[in-house]
């Protein structure tokens, strides 16, 4: 079977694009944060706050993330290969009635129920991406509810 | 400073449509200048491992689990304020390309009922038209793991594989009445050549055009053949070859009947290098020169593991220039094979150069 990867026409005319505090990361479309570790969450997460990304522009671009009463302190790290963000249109994912958990890419021979769908799946690559925000140090608690962001502890 | 918010997406998370993919230089150099017109495609079976292909090459895909999770992160919809940001996706999984040779070992297996042998004589007349109807070349595209134009590149030599007990004749066929009707080599009349093989052998004209076609070049009317002479004497040295399969043929016996089959115009093209990855040559205590016999690279399994034991038991010990073209083929580069040998061979080196033997178990 052949899944062709086919090239994102770029941001559609009015397409939302990041915040300019964002701007150091390179791309105007995505970006990637990784993280030690999970976010998780119980309960409905849907449109829920998960915390407050903030930039240093004073030129060394100090990434600081706060979640509730945790600061994380990371980087910005350029990547030794750039990455290419591979999404499957969203048509498909109704059509796989929400079980995407993982296509032949990583998993081949997943069974044939999947097969007549998949015939028809494609990934999109929506960017390139050379930089990302790493946080990866233990989080450091905030004294007192009300500390200002940003200071250093 | 300013802040951004980063917030879960309204909508229940589609985990699992996103993917992230290492992109080697070369490729992502491809992808950056590309106008649009990108042919890029993952292939494989159910059973097989996906494989990037380009138009021109083939990378293996590897999932590489992080430990990390990487969140993608995207501008929000259209109801969300300046300063936010929306999580689309959470990944703790990494696409990794490594470059690697076509997978075309299937292609025999696919052409493997198409084969003609010598013996199976009653099978001729229709075996060109029942190749083509068996497998078509989009067939071939979409079960094979290998770029386009490692395919069209497979699909020219080995039908020439495929054909050789075949064309070992038609070829004789045709260079006897090449030297017999003295015609020019770089210019023969397609004409003449193949009415004498249809009347006397019953090989049809569009099969000699085919198979001048791989051996030279035939003009635009197919009225003239320039024949490739280093590609034809070559054809007819495996045929020769192909007999001592069992039986080694001391080497200047060999070439002299090698020499016969080509006859004198060619006999100055001759050459064991052009044989090279075909023949194994030992010498004998009975005998003062090396005998030859016939070991088809071919037909050696794709799997380095594989290959390299069915090497070891044709033979302990390698010559680094003998066992070089028996791995060329699934190498990408020189590199590439180095790496082969040092993982799958043990490097000794004595007064006769450097010799290549198994790694004990």
């Amino acid at each position: 079977m052949i899944v062709p990867l086919i090239l994102s026409s770029g941001p559609s005319a009015g397409a939302r694009t990041l915040p300019p505090a964002l701007a150091q990361l390179g791309s105007s479309e995505l970006f990637l944060l990784e993280l030690q570790g999970d976010l998780e969450v119980s309960g409905d997460k849907r449109g829920q706050l998960v915390g407050h990304l903030t930039i240093d522009d004073s030129g060394k671009g100090k990434p600081t993330l706060r979640i509730g009463y945790h600061l994380l302190e990371g980087t910005i790290v350029s990547l030794a290969k750039p990455l290419a963000v591979l999404q499957r249109p969203d048509e498909d994912i109704s059509m796989h009635c929400g079980d995407d958990g993982g296509e032949e890419l990583g998993a081949p021979g997943e069974g044939t129920a999947s097969t007549a769908a998949a015939t028809a799946t494609s990934y999109t690559i929506r960017t390139l991406v050379r930089k990302k925000i790493v946080f990866s140090k233990r989080p450091t608690p905030i004294v007192g509810a009300s500390a200002k962001i940003g200071v250093p502890l | 400073m300013p802040e951004v918010e980063i917030m879960f997406s309204p909508e229940r998370g589609p985990l699992g449509s996103f993917r992230l993919m290492e992109l080697p230089p070369d490729l992502c150099k491809l992808i950056e200048s590309s106008t649009g017109e990108l042919k890029l495609a993952i292939k494989g079976g159910t059973d097989d491992d996906a494989v990037l292909c380009t138009s021109e090459r083939t990378y293996n895909i590897r999932s590489v689990v992080l430990s990390n999770s990487i969140l993608v992160i995207s501008p929000p919809d259209a109801d969300g304020t300046g300063d936010q940001v929306v999580i689309q996706d959470s990944l703790n999984e990494l696409l990794e390309l490594v470059p690697t040779v076509p997978r075309l070992h299937r292609l025999n297996t696919l052409l493997k009922e198409h084969e003609w042998e010598e013996g199976h004589e009653e099978e001729e007349e229709n075996f060109g038209a029942a190749k083509r109807k068996r497998i078509t070349v989009d067939q071939a595209r979409a079960e094979l793991q290998a770029s386009e134009q490692e395919l069209a590149q497979a699909l020219r030599e080995k039908h020439i594989l495929i054909l050789d007990g075949r064309s070992y004749l038609i070829l004789e066929l045709l260079l006897m009445h090449l030297v017999s009707l003295s015609q020019p080599h770089d210019a023969a009349s397609v004409q003449e050549l193949s009415q004498p093989l249809e009347d006397e052998h019953e090989v049809k004209r569009e099969v000699t055009l085919q198979v001048m076609r791989w051996f030279g070049q035939v003009d635009a009317e197919n009225v003239s053949w320039n024949v490739d002479v280093e590609k034809l004497v070559r054809q007819v040295g495996l045929g020769v070859l192909r007999q001592h399969k069992n039986d080694p043929v001391p080497e200047d016996e060999f070439m002299a009947k090698w020499n016969a089959a080509v006859g004198d115009t060619f006999a100055s093209s001759t050459s064991l290098q052009l044989l090279t990855g075909n023949y194994l040559c030992a010498s004998s205590p009975f005998c003062s020169s090396t005998m030859l016999s016939y070991f088809p690279c071919a037909g050696l399994p794709v799997d380095p593991v594989a290959r390299f034991s069915d090497l070891f038991l044709t033979r302990p010990r390698w010559k680094a220039e003998d066992i070089v073209p028996y791995l060329s083929d699934i190498a990408v580069d020189s590199k590439d094979l180095d790496k082969l040998l040092l993982r799958y061979a043990r490097a000794l080196t004595d007064k006769d150069g450097l010799w290549y033997t198994a790694r004990a178990r």
